[in-house]
């Protein structure tokens, strides 16, 4: 029969400047046996991208050896299933897919429905590399170079694929750390198949929302703490290429979500974590907060803090000044983020991040005091967890309505800290009561927020307008009096969403799903 | 697992062409799939038996005298019952994902169906959007005064329609033999299968 078991793909790919990208791979001339083809691929979905949707990419290959099929089944960041098969041309031919594997993972797809949605056509060279350590490890690098074309769009392709071949997946980390200390230096998270759907539609890259973490109380924390990396790190992932995009601004917010849930991670966990790790990484993840924080703020203050008050004032050339000033100053931060993205500390940063999280390093890292902490069941940590947690909020905010700014600051960074842990452990518990709980919360957050904006507007406008500038000043006037005057009338609002949440019966105290 | 209820108080609509076809679209495309004949005629599992053992597997249930144990597979498609009792819209759209409602190009089909389709609409989980109901028009004959018609009735009701269908003589012959048009091979079923994909594609949103 046509189709054989479905094969694991662990894969990353790096990129870099055209010669910086070819020195790289020259590095392992000597490496191993080398090859070059020219590979032409159609792939294929249905009109409403179904495939896509589910996370799968169907495609016919013209290679040198003739036609192959295959269909790509997302599996996580770096893993993908793959079936293929020889086909008689670049037509799709389903019926040399295992039908019933197929159709669990990706439902109903009928011959009928697929048409080529876009063609990749690329330059290969190939190189086997093996690690030094005798660990037989053995990785495939592939240089690709050439273009994607959906109908009259086109977008070029210069990347090393990364692939490993046999041995364990540290194999797959060291060859790739060795190809950016020769220069490869900047991760492309998205697949060249994400990148021609995107093409088709004209889209920029997507970005990547938190999703919810499947939690089971019984289960070992060490456990638990792996399913929260994944996720985390999913979303660290899904959000690199839209960062350094940057045309949707969700995609560096989105970014930063996921990377200060990985710092709260590591701050609930830290009791099972060896210091130097978190301190390791903490001082990584906390350079990246800083390289994304000026981009962020540019891209609040003027797709968000802005246009309330020229909406009030249409017609203000003083305002419009400003705004051209904010819209020059963000693009220069963009600037500067897409050197850090593409910076050899970043992508070592992603990296090391993946490697830890994929071994369950923390496991390795452990003395036994640590190894019987990671065993305990996941419901005791939380509770424990999340009492210190409100209990600390609860203590800062004593008094609340009388709190001048600075301690109302303490209160708001401890709300943060309950906030992550509780969207962490919540799966742990019954729905309804974890999304009243965090509802308060949220609520209450947002008013913190509200009375923020005046605060970061002013900075930001410290920053963006020269002293000099009589009608950029006047500008600055108009914003920091409008949101003067919304934070003098929020004051009340906050205070009253403080007792709504001080009221709020927390979810995980005699609650645990059964 | 994905459940479609093929539903229409007013019978002879092209209830049991739509679930056969699409049942046997389901289980081409390789997912394990059920029918269950909830009609009292059991016109279905008249299908479903006349069904070679060549064809893609298609479990039979019947449920004539009420709904059975929802069965292990991913899809599930139900012939609905032709009279609805009181109570019997919120019965039948209780362990559906899609509503598929079949319906005819006559002025007489359309209260009925507009009916229907108020009562569906009118339940909580559809106007949430958890789940989906779409209209089928069955038995087109191309650019005829009725199907006009029907466009413009389609139009009204506030709800998609899932799909056109075409009025062939086929269907009689598919019927007899327990097949469905994703059975068959070839260039000439190509275009009756076409009819067919917007309505297993508008199932397979829900998926």
């Amino acid at each position: 029969m046509p189709h054989g078991e479905p094969h694991l793909e662990f894969e990353l790919k790096l990129t870099a400047a055209p010669t910086a990208l070819h020195d790289a791979f020259t590095r392992f001339d000597g490496a191993g046996e080398g090859a070059t083809d020219r590979l032409t691929a159609v792939y294929y979905d249905t009109a409403d991208r179904r495939l896509a949707r589910r996370d799968a990419a169907l495609r016919v290959r013209r290679e040198a050896s003739g036609f192959t099929q295959t269909l790509k089944i997302a599996a996580g960041p770096l893993e993908r299933l793959e079936h293929e098969a020889a086909v008689p041309g670049l037509a799709p031919d389903l019926d040399r897919l295992p039908r019933e594997a197929v159709a669990q993972r990706v439902g109903a797809v009928l011959a009928d429905e697929l048409a080529a949605i876009f063609v990749t056509d690329v330059e290969r060279r190939t190189r086997v590399v093996e690690t030094g350590d005798g660990g037989g490890g053995r990785v495939e690098l592939a240089l690709d170079e050439g273009e994607i074309r959906a109908g009259d769009r086109t977008e070029p392709v210069a990347e090393i694929e990364v692939e490993l071949e046999a041995g364990p997946p540290a194999a797959l980390f060291e060859i790739a750390e060795a190809l950016v200390a020769a220069g490869a230096t900047r991760l492309l998270a998205r697949s060249k198949a994400a990148r021609g759907y995107e093409l088709a539609a004209g889209a920029a890259p997507g970005w990547a929302k938190a999703e919810k973490t499947r939690l089971d109380r019984d289960e070992a924390v060490g456990d638990a703490l792996g399913h929260i990396l994944d996720g985390v790190f999913r979303q660290i992932w899904g959000n690199l290429d839209a960062a350094f995009d940057g045309r949707d601004p969700e995609g560096v917010h989105q970014l930063r979500v996921a990377v200060r849930r990985l710092r709260s991670a590591l701050t609930l966990f830290k009791p099972v974590l060896a210091a130097d790790r978190v301190a390791a990484l903490t001082d990584e993840a906390r350079w990246v907060m800083a390289e994304l924080g000026p981009v962020r703020d540019r891209d609040v203050f003027v797709t968000e803090t802005l246009p309330p008050v020229t909406a009030a004032r249409p017609n203000d050339a003083a305002l419009a000044a400003l705004r051209a000033t904010a819209e020059d100053a963000r693009e220069q931060a963009y600037v500067g983020l897409r050197r850090a993205i593409a910076s050899a500390r970043w992508t070592r940063f992603v990296l090391g991040l993946a490697r830890w999280i994929q071994a369950r390093g923390w496991y390795d890292d452990a003395d036994t005091a640590t190894q019987l902490a990671l065993a305990e069941p996941l419901g005791r940590f939380a509770e424990r967890l999340l009492d210190k947690r409100a209990k600390a909020v609860k203590k800062r905010g004593r008094h609340f309505a009388e709190l001048d700014a600075e301690h109302r600051h303490e209160v708001r960074k401890s709300l943060k800290k309950l906030r992550y842990a509780a969207e962490f452990m919540r799966e742990v518990y019954p729905d309804k009561a974890a999304k009243r709980y965090l509802k308060r919360l949220s609520t209450l957050q947002d008013a913190f927020g509200h009375m923020n904006d005046a605060a970061t507007a002013e900075t930001l406008l410290a920053e963006l307008v020269e002293p000099d500038d009589p009608r950029l000043a006047e500008a600055r006037g108009l914003v920091l009096g409008w949101y003067g005057h919304a934070a003098a009338r929020g004051d009340a609002e906050l205070v009253a969403d403080w007792e709504d949440f001080v009221a709020a019966e927390p979810f995980w105290r005699g609650h645990a799903k059964c | 697992m994905l459940t479609v209820v093929v539903a229409n108080t007013k019978g002879g609509c092209g209830k049991t062409t739509t679930a056969t076809q699409l049942a046997s679209a389901f289980a081409r495309a390789g997912l394990t799939t059920a029918l269950a004949d909830a009609d009292r005629q059991r016109s279905s599992l008249g299908w479903l038996e006349r069904r070679p053992s060549t064809a893609a597997g298609i479990r039979g249930l019947d449920w004539s005298k009420g709904p059975g144990k929802a069965p292990a597979v991913e899809r599930l498609v139900v012939d609905g019952p032709a009279a609805l009792k009181r109570g019997g819209i919120e019965e039948l759209a209780e362990g559906a994902d899609v509503v598929v409602v079949p319906l005819l190009p006559s002025a007489f089909d359309e209260a009925a169906t507009a009916a229907l389709v108020a009562k569906l609409a009118a339940l909580k989980p559809v106007r949430k959007g958890k789940k989906a109901v779409g209209l089928l028009a069955n038995r087109l004959k191309p650019r005829s005064r009725a199907a006009q018609r029907l466009d413009a009735f389609c139009a009204e009701l506030d709800h998609p329609l899932a799909g056109r269908v075409a009025d062939r003589a086929a269907y009689a012959d598919l019927a007899l033999d327990g097949l469905g048009v994703f059975d068959l091979d070839g260039a000439k079923a190509r275009s009756w299968r076409a009819d067919w994909l917007s309505v297993v594609a508008f199932c397979e949103a829900r998926a």
